[in-house]
């Protein structure tokens, strides 16, 4: 596994905890320390910063973009060969090099992920 | 959506026998994943835990997460007779774990409300003292229908 596309899965995680504690189910399970100022949120934004700083700016410019597009699932698996994002069918060339390179698709341009 | 329909009683393990946080998460881990993804399910989880720990109170731990390696809500139970320390609110060993993961978008947030529902039900398991009545998955399964019946 290409470690580029294993640290931007990582920070999609992290945003997905950053957005899923704001929600006031998430706020009414009785979570400690998860209220917005708490030292929870303080934790994460330092987590995620550690990993931003391990990706390259342009890449992480493009994570942003494609986050503020669709909302989340930048990452995404291929399933057969299929970007598990928007469904369209990738160049089987494409199917191969995700599997150690970082690549993108080229219909939505979310960052692939092969697992076996 | 139900908590009921969404268990399985083949994901209900009664008797779970790791003693420490990371032993089971494990074993939770592999009631819904067993291929390649399992270890990247781990770390997901292993890192919400290190954010602040799910374990509720009262006995309940609700470790949680998504992942982009789900594409459907999951779920799994654990028991632990002796008590496992998994950082808990209160301080007490956690005996009840339910294991939630959700892919990165679900429609209508079932996530976080399927969350709400388990954290109500636990609450009212460890009320009534009722954590260690069910001795088979079934058992379990029907308490946790009628108990969600009460809760809604």
């Amino acid at each position: 596994m290409n470690p580029k596309i294993e640290t931007l899965r990582s920070l999609e995680e992290f945003d997905h905890i950053l957005r899923d504690i704001e929600n006031e189910h998430y706020q009414a399970v009785g979570f400690k320390d998860i209220k917005p100022s708490s030292e929870f949120i303080k934790t994460a934004e330092k987590e995620r910063a550690k990993l931003t700083k391990k990706i390259d700016p342009q890449l992480l410019a493009q994570y942003e973009r494609i986050m503020k597009r669709y909302g989340g699932r930048v990452v995404v698996q291929v399933i057969r060969e299929f970007c598990g994002g928007c469904y369209v069918k990738l160049p089987s060339e494409l199917g191969v090099r995700c599997r150690t390179e970082l690549v993108t698709c080229p219909n939505c341009g979310r960052f692939l992920y092969y697992v076996k | 959506m139900n908590l009921a329909s969404l268990l399985k009683p083949e994901r209900i393990n009664l008797n779970i026998r790791g003693r420490r946080k990371a032993d089971v998460l494990r074993e939770l881990v592999s009631m819904v994943k067993q291929d390649e993804g399992a270890q990247s399910l781990l770390q997901t989880l292993k890192k919400r835990e290190e954010l602040g720990s799910t374990g509720i109170g009262k006995g309940i731990a609700i470790p949680h997460g998504r992942s982009l390696l789900i594409d459907e809500l999951e779920m799994a139970v654990g028991r632990s007779t002796k008590g496992v320390d998994f950082d808990s609110v209160d301080g007490k060993p956690a005996h009840l774990f339910f294991l939630i993961m959700a892919p990165p978008q679900d429609r209508g947030n079932q996530y976080l409300i399927i969350l709400g529902r388990v954290a109500m039900v636990c609450q009212e398991l460890a009320k009534k003292k009722r954590l260690f009545d069910p001795e088979t998955p079934e058992e379990f399964l029907e308490l946790v229908r009628s108990l969600e019946e009460k809760v809604r």
